[in-house]
């Protein structure tokens, strides 16, 4: 059911109207409406705040905090405890001043740890290579040797040695030694000794091949790379340490400052929240007014909560919205306990209009009928309902919706069980003689699948009603007249039918050719063409809930084959087994199937007829609740 | 050999039009992830995108069904 | 860097990849939001990115990025913008990962110009220039050799310690312009290293989709080579322009025989609005034709739903809007007047 909605108008002493949008925000039943910010003082307080928010979180998320779960409404009220001394305009100051210096710290150890993490990659990088040039290094000449390391060309190679050659040949000096590492790429690794005396004339024979000096990293200092194995050992245990002190650090400072920092992020939050309807007021000299919608059945308590509150420092008028409003009525449902849960189907849709039909009721009726129509076994409605009892007592809202949804489905899965005679398929004939109330439906097949399509027609036809009242209530002449012809052509075709199988006699056939000429009459005149296809497409949607007998049928001939399985391999742990699995299976497809497909055909076939989703969320004015504040996380 | 036959049909008229089925609910149920992923809100509208090609393995269902109760 | 090189072998997810850009699409900024935004102030600006998408590495900057306001915003739009493509990029499977890869590398590309310049002029550098964060090889990378390199033998150096295929191409660019000290010849070498590594990577390839990435090659080829028949002699090389093949509409003999814009372009497959009228300076002309090569990529969008035409339009989009808000910043930041302001931005409808 879709609540009335009251257009309210309040009025306040201009002084007191922090306080007053305080207390609405904590009433939390007000859907505001307001224009944009009107610039002025409350303007730029309410920025600094949006920045001061903006500045918490971003250090929460550079902590890389997100135990929002675990922070409680005691925390907000302790941070609004602490903060309340504070004048409210030196707030954000002071709060902004004591996270600037926090703010640098986690930036220096963040960008010291980003250092140390490159200079402990480029230290194993060197020791790598140099470990691979260990046997080279060790390996001693005769005389003062110099000792270098190049990248070169690998193509280059074995002319620059050649050539170094030649010059060591020259000033009368015995060959080099060297050792060759090919790199990834075209330049691989050289190191060479050559006696010290030639240093100059091999390096320029380097130069002119193109080798670039390989160096150890800056860290290093002036160390030689033959003697670097143990330095880069102990930088690279030093880097280790040091990201691993940062990184508890962090992690330490995380779990300190995390929980305070979410209780000041909410606490600004709320007030951010606050400031931003404070800064859209319209405002005179000495009051300031603001409007909103409220849900009818909490006004009274609202008004009575603000005049013992605030007495003659704030009015209210208030007044039911007009025809011409509904469109800006923001629409919020209340449906009984047994009924509410099924709202949750209308969460993936936009909400109905305010002026609109709203179809929890007839989900919660026809969804578990379907759906118990599919699973139709006794053994599966039960421990779909053991299940859904454990459900229902979840600690979440969608867990407890859901649980509730499925209690429905199993109550009808029972009735159907019985119907068709089936408990976990023929056992319970096997064992208890059961029989079927009506059919049993692996074996007749027709009488089910009439049934089903006749099920379809009559939600069709609910449907489409639902439709033609839609457009009258809202005066949308082509909708009702298109609704309306749409069900005169159905139930024309559904008459001839009847007078077809000479149910009737041939005399009643005038009926349904009069409500054919009344239907296309109707149709051409609220969609036209248009409206002549959305029949066709009727009839196809009346077939489709054929599914429910498709859908049934299967489940039933796999709980079958379950049965099969002991009588081929008898009462055996093998065929038991296998029974359990293929019954298993059979569950979770009962479930899983029978859901989606009558949730199916409320979507598609039966909101088709009637639901346009043009309503506004009622998003009212309120404090934001553990599970919102998750949303941050 | 005509029951064989007419089973052969049925399973012909359930079969293909699953076939067809599953490969245009892929491609959609594909990109409805994608989408649902983005913007939840359009739920609902990818379900029912979702759900038209299923009318054709209903249709084939029926087609079965008719043809084992007719013929065989 | 893991988006490197996915695996060509699976299967492309273009239904599920080009349902999310569709649905991000959604988020990109009309032009009137560029208007207004143009009219406001700094802190406006700042104040919108905190509620737009850009709004964590807003906060993060808010957080630890200091007082100056440009400087947050400035690093906030980058850091956003790259965390908008490699996040779609990471969604991306089999071809379609392959292809994303190209259309980041070109951060890469980029960003080395960047440094070869400034390897160039071997000035003693300052704080590093704002990458563009989306780049393959990491944006640290990119700060080191700012950093710790400062001629070209240094970069070589580095860039071969780097593993990673982008680093090489650099490397390469940096050891050409050690050995030849000549930065068109360097960067020339980057180019060419950069399309000849992509041509080879989407060789073994075929479709419609690899045809549309051969021509985003071969168009940017063209921008390149648009630039070097600019140049005139005393820049080049001994002399000799030297294109680079493998263009997609100026072929190599209009290249070489064409004296004038007109010439080179007639029948080259390009639009070109700005070639009548007066004529502009080389610079402007360059300019315009790389916002062509843009528009053409923007345009691809909506045309094939089930191809990497939405990625590359989407991709194409999202630099615009980072380009549109940081020249945006920078003008608010000098007191710039809206109105001049706008005449720069490369506005989403054009």
């Amino acid at each position: 059911m879709i609540r009335n909605m009251i257009r309210l108008s309040l009025w306040g002493v201009q002084s007191r109207s922090r306080e007053i949008v305080g207390e609405l925000h904590r009433l939390g039943v007000l859907h505001l409406e307001h224009g944009s910010p009107r610039g002025g003082e409350e303007t730029e307080t309410l920025n600094s705040l949006r920045l001061l928010r903006g500045k918490i979180l971003g250090l929460i998320e550079s902590l890389e905090w997100d135990k929002w779960n675990s922070v409680t409404e005691d925390y907000l009220l302790e941070a609004e405890k602490f903060f309340s001394g504070l004048p409210s305009e030196d707030l954000v100051p002071e709060i902004d001043r004591s996270l600037e210096e926090f703010g640098r710290r986690l930036a220096a150890l963040q960008e010291e740890k980003a250092q140390c993490v490159d200079n402990l990659g480029r230290a194993k990088k060197s020791r790598d290579a140099i470990e691979r040039f260990g046997a080279f290094f060790r390996r001693g000449e005769d005389g003062p040797q110099s000792l270098s390391i190049w990248w070169i060309p690998e193509s280059s190679l074995q002319k620059a040695l050649a050539e170094v050659n030649a010059e060591l040949h020259k000033a009368d000096e015995a060959g080099e030694g060297h050792h060759f590492l090919p790199g990834r790429d075209s330049l691989g690794i050289l190191a060479l000794r050559v006696p010290a005396s030639c240093e100059d004339a091999v390096f320029a024979v380097l130069a002119k091949w193109k080798a670039l000096p390989w160096k150890l990293p800056d860290f290093c200092g002036e160390i030689r790379p033959e003697e670097s194995l143990p330095f880069l050992g102990k930088k690279i245990e030093e880097f280790s340490a040091r990201i691993e002190t940062i990184m508890s650090d962090i992690s330490r400072t995380s779990g300190e400052w995390g929980p305070r920092l979410a209780s000041l992020f909410l606490f600004i939050d709320e007030r951010t929240e606050q400031a931003a309807v404070e800064a859209r007021l319209e405002t005179g000299r000495d009051f300031f007014s603001l409007q909103g919608w409220m849900p009818e059945d909490v006004l009274r308590t609202a008004a009575a909560h603000l005049k013992e509150k605030f007495g003659d420092d704030v009015l209210l008028q208030w007044r039911s919205p007009g025809e011409d409003e509904w469109n800006d009525v923001p629409t919020a449902l209340m449906n009984r306990p047994m009924s509410a849960p099924f709202e949750l189907f209308l969460k993936l849709l936009r909400p109905p209009s305010y002026s609109g039909f709203d179809p929890t009721t007839a989900i919660a009726l026809f969804f578990p009928f379907f759906s118990g129509c599919m699973i139709g076994d006794m053994g599966y409605g039960l421990i779909i309902l053991l299940l859904s009892i454990r459900l229902k007592k979840g600690k979440r809202p969608l867990v407890r919706d859901i649980g509730a949804i499925l209690f429905s489905m199993s109550l009808w899965s029972l009735v159907w069980g019985a119907v068709w005679g089936e408990f976990f398929g023929d056992v319970g004939h096997r064992l208890f003689h059961l029989e079927p109330l009506w059919v049993e439906r692996s074996v007749s097949v027709m009488p089910v699948v009439v049934f089903t399509i006749a099920l379809g027609a009559a939600h069709v036809f609910f449907g489409l009603l639902i439709g033609v009242y839609q457009g009258v209530k809202n005066r949308h002449r082509h909708q009702w007249m298109e609704k309306a012809g749409n069900l005169a052509v159905l139930l024309s075709l559904v008459g001839a039918l009847v007078v077809m199988k000479q149910e009737f006699p041939g005399s009643f056939f005038t009926l349904p050719v009069s409500l054919l000429v009344v239907g296309l009459v109707l149709l051409i005149g609220g969609g036209g063409i248009g409206g002549i296809i959305e029949t066709l497409g009727s009839i196809g949607n009346i077939i489709s809930y054929v599914r429910i007998a498709a859908i049934g049928l299967s489940s039933a001939i796999l709980a079958l084959v379950a049965s099969k399985f002991m009588d081929v391999f008898g009462l055996s742990v093998f065929g038991i087994f296998l029974a359990l699995m293929i019954h298993l299976l059979n569950f979770v497809l009962a479930i899983g199937g029978s859901g989606l497909h009558s949730a199916r055909l409320h979507y598609v076939e039966f909101f088709g007829k009637f639901y346009s989703g043009s309503g506004k969320e009622y998003k009212p004015f309120k404090r934001r609740s553990g599970s919102s504040w998750k949303k941050h996380s | 050999m005509e029951k064989a036959l007419i089973a052969f049909a049925a399973a012909l008229a359930v079969s293909v039009p699953a076939i067809a089925t599953a490969y245009a609910q892929a491609k959609i149920g594909s990109a409805g992830a994608g989408t649902v992923a983005e913007k939840p809100e359009t739920g609902g509208t990818i379900i029912i995108l979702e759900a038209i090609p299923e009318t054709m393995v209903i249709l084939g269902f029926v087609v079965a069904i008719m043809l084992i109760l007719q013929f065989a | 860097m893991t988006l490197f090189l996915k695996s060509t072998t699976e299967s492309p997810n273009y239904e599920y990849l080009n349902a999310v850009i569709r649905a991000r699409g959604t988020k990109l900024l009309e032009q009137e939001v560029f208007f207004t935004l143009a009219g406001g102030t700094l802190e406006d600006l700042e104040l919108f990115l905190l509620e737009s998408v850009y709004g964590i590495r807003c906060r993060e900057q808010l957080a630890i990025g200091g007082s100056s306001v440009l400087f947050r915003v400035e690093n906030a739009l980058a850091a956003g913008t790259a965390d908008i493509l490699l996040e779609t990029a990471s969604l991306a499977r089999g071809e379609a990962g392959l292809f994303f890869d190209v259309l980041l590398s070109m951060a890469d590309l980029e960003n080395g110009r960047l440094l070869l310049r400034a390897s160039r002029a071997g000035e003693a550098r300052g704080k590093p220039p704002l990458w563009r964060m989306y780049c393959v090889a990491g944006t640290a990378f990119y700060d080191d050799l700012w950093k710790k390199c400062f001629n070209a033998a240094d970069g070589a150096i580095r860039c071969h310690e780097e593993e990673n295929p982008m680093a090489s191409l650099l490397g390469e660019a940096y050891r050409t312009l050690y050995e030849t000290g000549s930065l068109s010849v360097s960067e020339r070498a980057l180019y060419s290293g950069w399309l000849d590594y992509w041509r080879e990577q989407l060789g073994p390839l075929k479709g419609t989709n690899v045809r549309l990435m051969e021509e985003y090659l071969g168009r940017l080829t063209d921008t390149w080579n648009l630039s070097t028949w600019f140049r005139s002699g005393t820049e080049l090389e001994h002399g000799v322009r030297s294109f680079l093949r493998g263009g997609w509409g100026l072929s190599p003999l209009k290249l070489e025989g064409c004296a004038t814009l007109e010439c080179l372009f007639e029948g080259s497959g390009w639009e070109i609005p700005f070639l009548s009228g007066q004529r502009e300076a080389n610079s402007v002309v360059l300019r315009k034709f790389q916002g062509l090569f843009h528009l053409w990529q923007k345009r691809l969008y909506r045309k094939d739903l089930l191809g990497i035409h939405v990625s590359m339009g989407y991709a194409a989009q999202v630099q615009l809007e980072w380009a549109n808000l940081s020249m945006i910043a920078a003008g608010l930041s000098l007191n710039i007047p809206s109105a001049e302001i706008v005449r720069h931005l490369l506005l989403p409808g054009e």
